[in-house]
């Protein structure tokens, strides 16, 4: 056996970026390398979803936002919705999936957390970009003049599923049971979140209820900032963002009560 | 150099937390190869979680200026959907290597794990040995001063024990290994201190002789209080007993109790009824056969688990000489003192027959254990596995001889109880077996 290699000296940022890249790659080859097409499964899996909604509502929804063609606003709503679902499922079982590789001293129980949430990410925007310019090149009315607006709407969804994914992965740390509570939680997110219908397409009661809904807020400013002609009444990024803080910061304060018990196997 | 100071560290169980390590501070000296001995559960492993860092201390700390190694294990290191290679990759990009280097990486795990195709199979899919031979040929890609290694080397080949070995001594000069292993006869070959864990404490041993022999020494009280921390040990112990059929007659007594009297089986266990009342009489009635039918015992214990720990031939000898020597100086001392060396003159004394069969045993299991040691396996490695077979025949003859004896001595006073017991035990057996032969068609008739 020839020499062996010396383990190159970093500083904790750059092991950190390091681990967190690792782990990001090793995210992306178990989802996807199973598959033959892995790569068009990414960008076609949320696409999927869409589809198949929009063919079983899509023409009855379609008479609400005429000045938009439907697929693109569903999309839109739906990719949305896997930002925030995305993040909140993958953080379920984190340590879990990756507990073989925590025994290398710099691969951090949070650093499995960060690449998951990281490839929610990616993913999301990736498909986004797909999306965007899809819709640009069949000349669907799509304004990126308020892309700061629309940026805000993507990273506050994310955070907010991120904080809740933290909340939930040491959660289930302790107890099984979460997963299934979360799985039947998330079920009427859909429906709850005016992913189908533009908001104003409800009732007025209803509306005030849903505004509760962080994600509503963000939804709707999205669209509002992509589709010059759709209008927004009521929804501010001010309400999701603080939503999206809080989460976070109970999330991590958490994580960081519950470090010891976490790294343990 | 390696300190530990004030080290702590709990798991919580159902009720409070069990602590592995207790306030533990010592250091562990460069350049010597540390054996991590303790129980099962006693937390070596979580031993080299710590050092290797995989693992934060509840409190203390560990100060060391060293480049310690990712703890080897078998079910850890690997992410189990991954391939062999994806795995060696992802700890070449945790480590920031470049492409080159991650190449010649690739290239020395290849050639060491010798996993042909199923490097690029999920990891998942290996055997233990493969997961082994990847996980060892991986840590020895990268330069570390201190190898953390766990049990890896118990589940490899001959092939790869051989160049697990060869790796040991190449490392010998620029590093040094933490070696976690049930396998007495490994551990000294590699190494040269011992840290031995137990109940919370951390006793280091800078000679590995002294550590072994704490450790051997800990398990046998353990073994001879029946301590229920030790699952595996008694599982041993259990089985090496039931070769004995002396020690444990009541569920065979159970089993033959199914059969008809007459048949051999029956009378057999009617025989040993008899035997077990006259040995308990016998014990009874003298209580210098009491101590002689302990240190029987106990020579039997020491015997089976020094054949446990699968030690030298060597160590097998002493203990089965040792249990033998205790024996006759049991036997003659109160009696006729300093005897016991001289054979041809014990046939001149007149010692009860009892008596006179112990020394007998003791001497006979003495020299039938060195005879069997000299002409056993003279070509092969005299520090092979005979050595359990050794005292399993020193055992054997001693149990042999002991128990003649005493059927001897006290079979006068036996022979009305033992018939009478064997009476009760055949007449016992007859009527379980009438209640068994009744009870199907009693059980059938509701039915029909």
């Amino acid at each position: 056996m020839s020499a062996p290699i010396p383990i190159p000296k970093r500083s904790p940022w750059v092991t950190q970026v390091l681990v967190i890249d690792a782990l990001l790659k090793r995210e992306i080859v178990t989802r996807f390398g199973e598959y033959r097409l892995g790569f068009f499964w990414m960008l076609f899996e949320p696409l999927l979803g869409v589809i198949v909604i929009g063919l079983i509502i899509g023409t009855l929804a379609e008479r609400t936002v005429p000045e938009i063609p439907y697929p693109f606003f569903l999309l839109n709503g739906y990719l949305l919705m896997q930002l925030f679902v995305g993040p909140m499922m993958s953080g379920i079982n984190s340590i879990g999936a990756n507990q073989g590789l925590l025994v290398y001293p710099t691969v951090r129980p949070l650093d499995t957390f960060i690449a998951r949430f990281l490839y929610e990410l990616l993913t999301t925007l990736f498909s986004f970009t797909l999306f965007c310019s899809v819709a640009m090149w069949l000349g669907v009315n799509i304004s990126l003049a308020s892309l700061h607006i629309l940026g805000l709407c993507y990273l506050i969804t994310w955070m907010m599923g991120s904080g809740l994914g933290l909340i939930f992965g040491v959660a289930s740390a302790h107890f099984n049971e979460v997963e299934k509570v979360v799985m039947v939680l998330k079920r009427p997110l859909l429906f709850i979140s005016a992913v189908l219908f533009p908001l104003s397409a409800m009732p007025s009661t209803a509306q005030d209820l849903l505004l509760y809904n962080p994600l509503v807020h963000t939804i709707e400013l999205s669209r509002n900032a992509l589709f010059p002609h759709y209008h927004v009444d009521g929804p501010t990024l001010f309400y999701p963002f603080s939503f999206a803080i809080v989460v976070l910061a109970v999330g991590l304060t958490l994580f960081h009560g519950n470090r010891n018990f976490l790294s343990q196997r | 150099m390696i300190e530990l100071r004030n080290l702590t560290k709990y798991y919580p169980v159902k009720n409070g937390v069990r602590y592995v390590l207790r306030d533990v501070s010592l250091t562990i000296p460069d350049r010597t190869n540390l054996a991590v001995l303790g129980p099962n559960g006693s937390g070596k492993s979580t031993f080299l979680r710590l050092v290797g860092g995989a693992e934060p201390a509840d409190s203390g700390s560990i100060i060391t200026d060293q480049e310690i190694s990712w703890p080897l294990g078998l079910t850890s290191g690997f992410q189990g959907s991954l391939t062999g290679r994806q795995n060696v990759l992802f700890v070449c990009r945790i480590n920031g290597l470049g492409l080159d280097e991650s190449r010649y990486v690739i290239n020395l795990v290849t050639t060491f794990a010798e996993l042909g195709e199923y490097f690029d199979m999920p990891v998942t899919t290996y055997s233990s040995g493969m997961r082994a031979r990847l996980s060892f040929g991986l840590s020895m890609a990268f330069e570390f001063d201190v190898y953390l290694i766990d049990e890896l080397t118990s589940v490899g080949d001959m092939i790869f024990k051989e160049k697990a070995k060869a790796a040991f001594e190449k490392i010998r000069k620029r590093a040094s290994l933490i070696f976690v292993s049930h396998n007495l006869k490994t551990l000294k070959a590699s190494c040269q201190s011992a840290l031995f864990l137990r109940d919370g404490m951390a006793d280091f041993y800078p000679n590995i002789d002294e550590g072994i022999e704490a450790y051997t020494e800990y398990m046998q009280d353990h073994r001879n209080n029946n301590h229920p921390k030790r699952g595996s040990k008694t599982s041993n112990e259990k089985m090496n007993s039931s070769d004995n059929p002396e020690s444990d007659d009541s569920p065979e007594d159970e089993l033959t109790t199914d059969q008809d009297p007459n048949t051999p089986a029956a009378k057999k266990a009617a025989r040993k009824a008899a035997k077990k009342a006259a040995r308990q009489l016998a014990r009874q009635n003298s209580p210098a056969k009491e101590s002689r039918a302990d240190s029987n015992l106990s020579a039997e214990q020491e015997a089976s688990s020094e054949a446990d720990k699968k030690s030298t031939k060597k160590a097998a000898r002493q203990a089965a000489k040792k249990a033998a020597r205790r024996l006759a100086r049991m036997n003659s001392s109160p009696n006729e003192p300093g005897d016991e060396g001289t054979p041809a003159t014990d046939k001149k004394v007149k010692p009860a027959g009892a008596k006179k069969a112990a020394k007998k045993a003791a001497r006979q299991a003495a020299r039938k254990t060195a005879n069997k040691a000299a002409r056993q396996n003279p070509s092969e490695n005299p520090s092979g596995n005979d050595s359990a077979s050794d005292q399993d025949d020193a055992k054997k003859t001693a149990r042999k001889v002991a128990k003649k004896a005493a059927k001897k001595a006290e079979r006068q006073a036996a022979k009305k109880a033992a018939k009478k017991v064997a009476r009760k035990a055949a007449r016992q057996s007859a009527r379980t077996a009438k209640t068994n032969s009744e009870t199907p068609p009693d059980a059938n008739l509701p039915s029909n």
